[in-house]
């Protein structure tokens, strides 16, 4: 019926034979070069020790595609259209928090479910368990990307030891965990009002119509090229539930031009949710409680 | 289907590479502490480029035509007087531990980023410590306010048209770079500073420190061509007035 549901349903029979198997292969044969690259990316804390439960279960089912070490890098990176993120350098995208920090359960989220459309598959057979010890994972080797810039670029100028702990925790802990706001009870969709928020806020990047063609050379924070999304055309990464686009347009997208919207009215963010959904040629409903109910299409 | 992966070829990889970071036992930078300063010195100077400053180039502008183009705009990076005066550089005493305090705040000159004519002004602002900084939109289109801290979370805020202010706080000194991806000529610095004794030059390239306690102190310039700051010695005296030349130099770090 909708290109989500079809490709989830090509997903789940497709994703064990291809790339199952992808993974499996890389896997064997990087399996040596892993563990020495592994121990000598830096500084490796408990929760990313070699031989830890993260670290196996990381080098099983993830280092294939983001890398050995998790710089993003893995073999099978190359033939996939979107990079995958490099967890030291990159902030997470997929946030629900206004500090642009991603919490424990957003990260559980993006493992869980896959991104952008299957080219990271979602990680159906891991327990909760599994998916609570891989996001502690990545989340710490955020954490020591972070150290490991600020010890490179400050401790030269002074900067302690344990002023770099505390920072780069810091920089992976949210201060701001952002629960997705009710519509207010008198709330209606109003697509006249939502195309007016659009023009205000988001055109000068996505173009009017949505075609991502706002801007000359957008980059992401690491100063590579990074196309503005064609909404009307391309998947929606993270998710395009009312509540996932919600939090995208609220929260922003971290590490790439897209800010958030902390200054906007949250029934404001609800009409450009509202909007969004008219030009990727989605239903729209009206009534508040539809945007609180699970979207059916996904 | 669960790819299993077998480490057990590997094990020669010495577990002992497992190491908890050793919390170092490098003191804290100092704080600073504010006190009453009787009798201080002054510090005047003036930062010098050296050779012939290349000509300031004009931006191309590329988006929100209307507004951006209402005057030509020149680039911030590099702006030099027909003296030789380096504007927009940052100078500042080093680790200082006691001196002056802020001037209370006052709203009147709270610490303000404008984004005018597409452009961030001032260039370069100093914050003091604990307050915020103003953001304005003067424009009426679409700004976002995005900060490179490292130090300090970053931030990556909207401003429609419509939302002629906000206010950004920054727990820790650092010099943070901020840019507009909309508008991508658009580049301002705010350096939020733990003490009063951080200055920004002047058109002339001029600058003046007041109130010192009298002593001697590392002083530093930085300016957004060099990669590190260039630091020198001062000696201030009781009512005296010391001073200090920098020159920047194409060939700077
Ligand atoms: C087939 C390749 C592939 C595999 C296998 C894979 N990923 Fe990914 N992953 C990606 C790609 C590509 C992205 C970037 C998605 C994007 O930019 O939207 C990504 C993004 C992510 C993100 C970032 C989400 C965010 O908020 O930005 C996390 C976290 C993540 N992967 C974790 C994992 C974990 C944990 C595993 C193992 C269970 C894993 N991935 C396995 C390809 C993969
Ligand atoms: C400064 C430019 C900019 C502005 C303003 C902007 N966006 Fe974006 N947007 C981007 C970029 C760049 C991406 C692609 C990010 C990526 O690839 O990870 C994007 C991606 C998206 C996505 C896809 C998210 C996903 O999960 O894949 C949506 C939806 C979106 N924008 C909606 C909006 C809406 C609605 C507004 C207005 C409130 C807006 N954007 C304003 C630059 C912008």
């Amino acid at each position: 019926m909708t290109a989500r549901k079809s490709f989830n349903a090509r997903l789940r029979t497709a994703t064990p034979p291809i790339v199952g198997g992808l993974v499996a292969s890389t896997l064997l044969i990087t399996a040596c070069r892993t563990q020495s690259e592994y121990a000598s990316i830096g500084t490796l804390t408990p929760t990313v020790a070699v031989g830890s439960r993260g670290y196996e279960l990381y080098q099983n089912n993830c280092a294939a595609c983001h890398g050995p070490a998790g710089r993003g890098d893995g073999m099978f990176a190359f033939v996939l259209n979107t990079r995958p993120r490099d967890f030291w350098n990159e902030p997470f995208r997929y946030v629900s928090t206004l500090d642009g920090i991603a919490t424990k359960e957003d990260v559980i989220q993006s493992i869980q479910h896959g991104r952008i459309n299957g080219e990271m598959p979602g990680g159906q057979w891991l327990t909760g368990d599994d998916l609570s010890v891989l996001a502690d994972f990545v989340i710490e080797l955020n954490r020591l990307g972070w150290e490991e810039r600020l010890r490179e670029e400050f401790a030269a100028e002074g900067l302690s030891e344990e002023e770099i702990q505390e920072i780069s925790l810091e920089r992976v802990t949210t201060e701001q965990p952002a629960q997705t706001p009710v519509p207010s009870p008198s709330f209606a969709a109003d697509l006249a009002r939502g195309r007016d928020l659009y023009a205000q806020s988001c055109a000068s990047c996505h173009g009017l119509s949505g075609r991502g063609d706002g801007l000359d050379v957008p980059r992401d924070e690491q100063g590579r090229a990074i196309a503005v999304r064609d909404l009307a055309n391309e998947p929606i990464r993270g998710g395009d539930s009312p509540e996932e686009l919600f939090n995208r347009i609220r929260s922003g997208i971290p590490g790439t031009p897209m800010p958030g919207q902390p200054l906007m009215a949250p029934d404001d963010v609800w009409q450009l949710v509202h909007y969004t959904r008219y030009i990727m040629g989605r239903p729209i409903s009206s009534s508040p409680d539809a945007l609180l109910t699970p979207s059916t299409d996904r | 289907m669960r790819p299993r992966l077998t480490h057990l070829a590997c094990l020669m990889v010495p577990i002992g590479l497992i190491a908890m970071v050793g919390v170092g036992q490098q003191p804290r930078r100092p704080s600073y502490e504010a006190i009453e300063v009787k009798s201080g010195g002054t510090i005047v100077g003036v930062v010098s480029y050296e050779g012939t400053p290349p000509a300031r180039e004009r931006v191309d502008v590329t988006t929100s035509e209307e507004v951006c183009h209402a005057s030509p705009i020149y680039s911030d990076k590099l702006v030099v007087s027909e003296e030789g005066g380096v504007r927009w550089a940052v100078v500042s005493l080093k680790d200082i531990e006691r001196g002056k305090a802020f001037p209370e705040p006052d709203p009147e000159k709270q610490p303000t980023l404008d984004q005018s004519g597409c452009v961030f002004k001032p260039h370069v602002v100093v914050v003091p410590q604990g307050q915020s900084l103003r953001v304005l939109n003067s424009d009426g289109v679409l700004h976002n306010v995005h900060t490179w801290s490292k130090l300090n979370r970053s931030k990556n805020v909207a401003m429609p048209g419509v939302i002629e202010e906000t206010s950004m706080k920054f727990r820790r000194p650092e010099r943070i770079r901020i840019t507009c991806d909309i508008h991508p000529w658009m580049e301002a610095y705010s350096v939020v500073s733990e003490h009063p004794y951080a200055v920004v030059t002047d058109k002339d390239g001029r600058f003046k420190l007041t109130d010192v306690p009298a002593g001697k102190y590392a002083i530093t310039m930085w300016h957004e061509s060099l990669k590190t700051e260039i630091i020198q010695s001062v000696t201030v005296e009781r009512g005296k007035e010391s001073k200090v030349e920098f020159t920047l130099s194409k060939t700077a770090p």
